[in-house]
């Protein structure tokens, strides 16, 4: 895959799928606090799309999390 | 101590000094910050919780301490507040938030446990952004904190809003903050004092309350580069508890203070707010100048590269939103109401990030971080803008948090990359309130960030300036 054609995989959420979560966990959110949820999560898909655009496959140890600044010198 | 306009002008470290040889009493010092506190803080709210009678009783005890000759160090007998996030054994912890109203802590948090040993005065409770992460809105049980250079509608920025407050209004000589993406260099650069986060890893965040544990930092607030090596130095060190603890030596954090820095090279991180973001042309300018004074202090100043500050921005909402609905998820669900409206609307976004985008963007902050090793390989420390514009007037106003969340947030490319950074004043707008610029050092390699801040403010005077507070009340 190159780089050029990653590009996010899933389908973008959607208004309708927040409102039936919060239905299904019983949070009572309003019309407007949703809406405004929806649009941030919308906005994290777009990170989530371009930080693809900058990765690459099978390049990192597949585990693993310490930073170099965690590392002894 | 002549009168409590003296307390606004004097800063942690000379008052440090003052104590250990004898000139200061700190009980002295802690009646006149409380009452400072009384007379100023009704206009400023950056206490949630003021514990007088703790003060007061640690405060007899210093100086019974000193008067014996058991001298503890420089935070002897100072007075100091911590951010409401930080939990302290039988005094409450509430994170701003009614979620934690009746919450009180069995035990301390490390960096309190720090503080009382180094013989600190614990001022309270400050004030913060509800769980560090929302936007303060009328249901919260505290008012939010206002900007000491303009209580009218200044906000200080956020999370650690209190502790920058409470230092610029003279109500406290230093604050112990927290950053998960700016939190602790942002309210500070809007108040016009210094505040440091050091690398992560080198401040224990054992119990903390968790933002993004990834993220998160502790960090000090003061006026100067000297009083945060102060306070620096005593809450250090590896807890083997914390699991993002590093298990480094803890140096001298003043070692390589001097006046001049004749040899030092410095990276300037032009493009994250020319060219990635644009700053307001008050900021660029004092930046401009800033680089001046450091060419003048005999540093050499040349232009630096690193990542685009996007790329910063969305590794760092991903990881942070995920993280924060992680750690609330029960809570959340079960005690919805008792939530601020505008972090109801920010926790729940983490439900719905998908795994895949969680661990790509700790992927992508791997490589993040080790570009940056890359940039700051070339130079000593590296400077760059604090913030893009001035404080911003409070508002009650809900706000769509998509928007917030497109913006990139220059302070966030610490807390992904984990490189310790200051940020400190450079100047005033036209309109009165404090600008600011940063610097990004190598990783455990705070000492020479510090003696950079400090050869700074050494050399100019922006530090010395504090807000008139009767003016401001009475406009």
């Amino acid at each position: 895959m190159s780089e050029d054609r990653v590009a996010y995989p899933y389908p973008y959420t959607t208004l309708e799928d927040i409102r039936i979560t919060a239905q299904r966990l019983g949070l009572p959110f309003n019309e407007s606090q949703l809406t405004r949820v929806h649009k941030a999560v919308l906005s994290i898909e777009g990170s989530a799309a371009r930080l693809r655009q900058g990765l690459h496959r099978n390049d990192e140890p597949a585990f693993g999390v310490r930073l170099p600044a965690g590392e002894p010198k | 101590m002549n009168s409590c306009a003296d307390l606004a002008t004097l800063t942690l470290s000379d008052a440090g000094r003052l104590i250990c040889s004898r000139k200061l009493s700190p009980v002295e010092l802690t009646e006149g910050c409380l009452d400072r506190i009384r007379r100023f803080d009704p206009a400023i709210s950056s206490f949630i919780l003021v514990t007088e009678d703790i003060a007061l009783g640690q405060a007899k005890q210093a100086e019974d301490e000193i008067a014996k000759g058991r001298y503890r160090g420089p935070l002897h007998g100072i007075p100091y507040g911590l951010k409401d996030i930080i939990e302290t054994a039988g005094i409450p912890t509430t994170a701003h938030s009614r979620v934690l109203k009746e919450h009180v802590p069995r035990h301390d948090a490390v960096v309190a446990q720090h503080l009382r040993a180094a013989g600190g005065i614990l001022l309270g409770k400050l004030a913060c952004l509800e769980f560090a992460h929302a936007r303060p809105t009328p249901d919260q049980a505290w008012p939010q904190a206002r900007n000491p250079w303009n209580t009218a509608h200044g906000f200080t920025g956020g999370s650690s809003t209190g502790s920058a407050s409470a230092v610029a209004a003279g109500f406290a000589l230093g604050a112990i903050g927290t950053d998960t993406g700016g939190s602790v260099r942002n309210p500070a650069a809007l108040c016009g004092i210094t505040g440091l986060m050091a690398t992560y890893g080198r401040v224990s965040r054992r119990g903390v309350i968790p933002y993004s544990y990834s993220l998160d930092h502790v960090g000090p607030m003061a006026w100067t580069a000297e009083d945060c090596a102060v306070m620096l130095q005593a809450i250090a060190g590896y807890d083997p508890e914390d699991p993002g603890s590093a298990e480094e030596p803890v140096p001298n954090f003043k070692a390589k203070f001097r006046d001049r820095l004749a040899g030092l090279r410095i990276g300037w991180i032009r493009h994250f707010y020319e060219r990635d973001m644009i700053a307001d042309d008050e900021t660029r300018k004092a930046i401009e100048e800033t680089v001046r004074a450091l060419r003048d202090l005999g540093a050499t100043v040349e232009e630096a590269s690193a990542q685009p500050l996007q790329a910063y921005h969305d590794c760092k909402l991903i990881i942070s939103v995920a993280e924060f609905y992680s750690v609330h998820e029960a809570e959340f669900v079960a005690n919805f109401a008792a939530y601020g409206d505008d972090l109801k609307s920010k926790a729940f976004q983490g439900a719905f990030i998908r795994a895949v985008d969680y661990l790509q963007a700790q992927k992508q902050r791997r490589k993040l971080a080790q570009d940056m090793v890359r940039t700051i390989a070339q130079f000593d420390v590296l400077l760059t803008a604090a913030n893009f514009r001035l404080a911003p007037r409070i508002s009650n106003e809900p706000r769509d948090s998509g928007d917030s969340f497109q913006t990139p947030n220059i302070t966030a490319v610490s807390n992904v990359t984990g490189n310790p950074t200051i940020s400190l004043c450079n100047g005033f707008s036209s309109n009165g309130l404090p600008l600011a610029f940063q610097i990004i050092g190598r990783p455990f390699d705070e000492p020479n960030l510090l003696a950079v801040a400090h050869a700074y403010q050494q050399a100019t005077t922006w530090h010395l300036r504090r807000p008139t507070l009767v003016e401001t009340l009475a406009a």
